[in-house]
């Protein structure tokens, strides 16, 4: 009788064809399943080659729904890695925990807060006309080298800041009439003018007065400020002058898989397909998973015997025809099969990374509940 | 059926599966004594043997359709009279080399038969080339016509060594098994479609008897 070693192309895949621990279970397992089938007594006919194939499937099944769930545990620190070839050797890992996907999932909203980001913002001036209040963005924006910003293969044009502001408060500080107080503003230098006079006063009352100051100026002047429509920005007050520049930053659509940098994550794993997960070694599977092994194998060989029964209705036989027991095969062996996932699905839900946090909260409340039964030392005698 | 469906390997699966009811799990068998056209003295003018010759007897598993005997009442009293139907697989024989022609005589239990009819009676699945079985249709053959040791099993009422098969042993494709050669052939292990069994033949016997209540299964080697 020919050994799996002995064997040309012993299963269909050969994915554990060179581990020895696999070469010697698999004539075991051909044993065992044709003994489990009656072969000591009844012919079972099925060839070695069929039960090594569904050994293989056995254990081809065990790793993929045990990666399923290793998946569900730990994808999250995966997501962006390389992902490898289907070898790549990730599986069975206890891989440190991160919070990539959580800093991916916030980076839209920081970089609204202006606290970071994955996309650029361009700025660029309106050239501002007296008299003008109406500007295209669109097309009037432009660099330094005078280009319009406005790109049209990127979509709609979104304003994010306009550098148009009130004068700032503080010129008036202390003196609304001094020359340097404008100059001063000119170049923001307002706050450390060689005017700036020092009081010993708490800082409420420069916060009190700066505030005054600044509802003086929205109140009894021109209002800062713009609208913007369209393609276009109002701009308020009426400039009076030619040539003063507007400032604005922009931005247009953030293509995700083209960020303002070099981003090789964004072809590394992102769902449980491309996660970097081999087959599992058939060394590396304790006993507890070897016996489910052999028993799915049982229901695979099972169900396979059956079809090979049940091709004909009847076999003739002198004189009669006899039906043989095909239909009890495909049916056990089927339910043997989904009583065995469902075993090991029901198992491994205990056991996701989710629900042994959960499980040790629960071990860690009830141990409280238990200690608080606990005597406490006698103070006087340990004293 | 159609031939995409039903080839080589699919007949030889039918008749190993018919065998190995036959052979290994019924058990009923006929003994058939053929005519020896070498010893039997044929006359020169007629052309027949007055006094036949039969090669030893042959153990030929089968299925057998007991009939009730006929009673009949002739001026010396009533008699029993058995006619009987067997079916053997056409492939079995083949195997064997055995071409059962009419005039033959086989025994079943303690009576004797002479096969007045042994057409082929079927094929498999309209295949004209793959014979399913022959029937052999017998009467008893009267007293002195044919004379035999009697082969049992025969009957519980008799006290005969082999009155009461108390074994059974089967064949599962194997040359030899424990009663000596088989001639068992299982076409899907010949052609290297299946491999031997596990282990081998299997055997209702006193050794599966610990109790001493009778014969019963012995599966250990």
């Amino acid at each position: 009788m020919t050994t799996f070693s002995q064997t040309n192309f012993p299963t269909p895949f050969g994915l554990y064809d060179n581990e020895s621990q696999f070469q010697s279970e698999a004539d075991n397992v051909v044993t065992f399943v044709k003994r489990k089938l009656g072969d000591d007594i009844l012919s079972v006919e099925l060839t070695r080659k069929q039960i090594y194939a569904n050994f293989e499937e056995s254990v081809l099944e065990y790793s993929s729904i045990l990666n399923q769930y290793q998946a569900k545990s730990q994808l999250v620190n995966f997501l962006g890695m390389p992902t490898g070839s289907i070898m790549s050797g990730s599986e069975e890992k206890y891989p440190r925990e991160n919070l990539e996907y959580l800093s991916r999932f916030a980076e839209p909203y920081a970089m609204e807060a202006g606290i970071g980001g994955s996309y650029n913002f361009t700025s660029g001036s309106i050239s501002l006309e007296k008299g003008r209040q109406d500007y295209d963005v669109y097309t009037e924006l432009k660099d330094s080298s005078g280009n319009a910003l406005f790109d049209n293969t990127k979509g709609k044009l979104r304003i994010c800041e306009v550098y148009h502001y009130n004068p700032q408060a503080a010129y008036r500080f202390f003196d609304t009439t001094s020359a340097i107080n404008y100059l001063n503003n000119e170049f923001s230098f307002e706050s450390f003018t060689p005017e700036t006079i020092f009081y010993v006063l708490p800082v409420f009352e420069d916060i009190l007065r700066a505030g005054q100051l600044d509802v003086s100026n929205r109140v009894r002047r021109s209002n800062y400020s713009y609208k913007a429509h369209g393609t276009e920005i109002r701009i308020y007050p009426t400039p009076v002058v030619d040539n003063k520049k507007l400032w604005i930053k922009v931005k247009q659509f953030a293509d995700p898989l083209d960020p303002a940098y070099q981003d090789s994550s964004i072809y590394g794993v992102s769902n449980m397909s491309n996660l970097p997960f081999g087959n599992i070694p058939y060394s590396n599977i304790n006993s507890i998973v070897r016996q489910w092994i052999r028993q799915f194998c049982l229901g695979l060989s099972m169900e396979q015997l059956g079809y090979i029964r049940g091709k004909f209705g009847s076999i003739p036989v002198p004189g009669d025809s006899v039906t043989l027991n095909h239909s009890e095969l495909i049916s056990n062996g089927r339910s043997d099969q989904e009583k065995l996932r469902e075993q090991l699905t029901t198992m491994l839900d205990t056991m996701t990374y989710d629900k042994l946090i959960e499980i040790q909260s629960k071990r860690a409340e009830e141990l409280n509940k238990q200690l608080k039964y606990v005597p406490l030392a006698h103070a006087i005698k340990y004293a | 059926m159609s031939r995409l469906f039903i080839t080589q390997r699919e007949i030889n699966f039918i008749n190993d599966t018919a065998k190995e009811l036959i052979k290994d799990v019924i058990g009923q068998k006929i003994y058939l004594f053929q005519i020896s056209e070498i010893k039997s003295n044929v006359h020169d003018v007629y052309e027949e043997s007055p006094e036949k010759i039969f090669d030893n007897p042959i153990e030929i598993e089968c299925l057998v359709k007991y009939q009730q005997p006929e009673v009949r009442t002739n001026r010396f009293g009533s008699e029993k009279y058995f006619r009987i139907e067997a079916y053997i697989q056409s492939k079995d024989l083949l195997d064997k080399n055995i071409e059962i022609l009419e005039g033959d005589f086989f025994s079943f239990g303690s009576v004797f038969f002479e096969i007045t009819q042994a057409p082929s009676s079927d094929i498999i699945f309209g295949q004209i080339e793959h014979g399913k079985f022959i029937t052999i249709k017998g009467t008893q053959s009267r007293k002195g016509q044919f004379l035999s040791k009697v082969f049992g099993p025969t009957s519980e009422s008799y006290s005969d060594e082999n009155a009461v098969q108390d074994t059974f042993y089967q064949q599962r494709g194997f040359e030899k098994n424990e009663l000596g050669e088989t001639a068992d052939v299982r076409d899907l292990r010949k052609n290297g479609v299946l491999e031997e069994p596990i282990t081998g033949p299997k055997e209702i016997s006193k050794k599966g008897d610990t109790t001493g209540a009778g014969s019963s299964f012995y599966g250990d080697d």
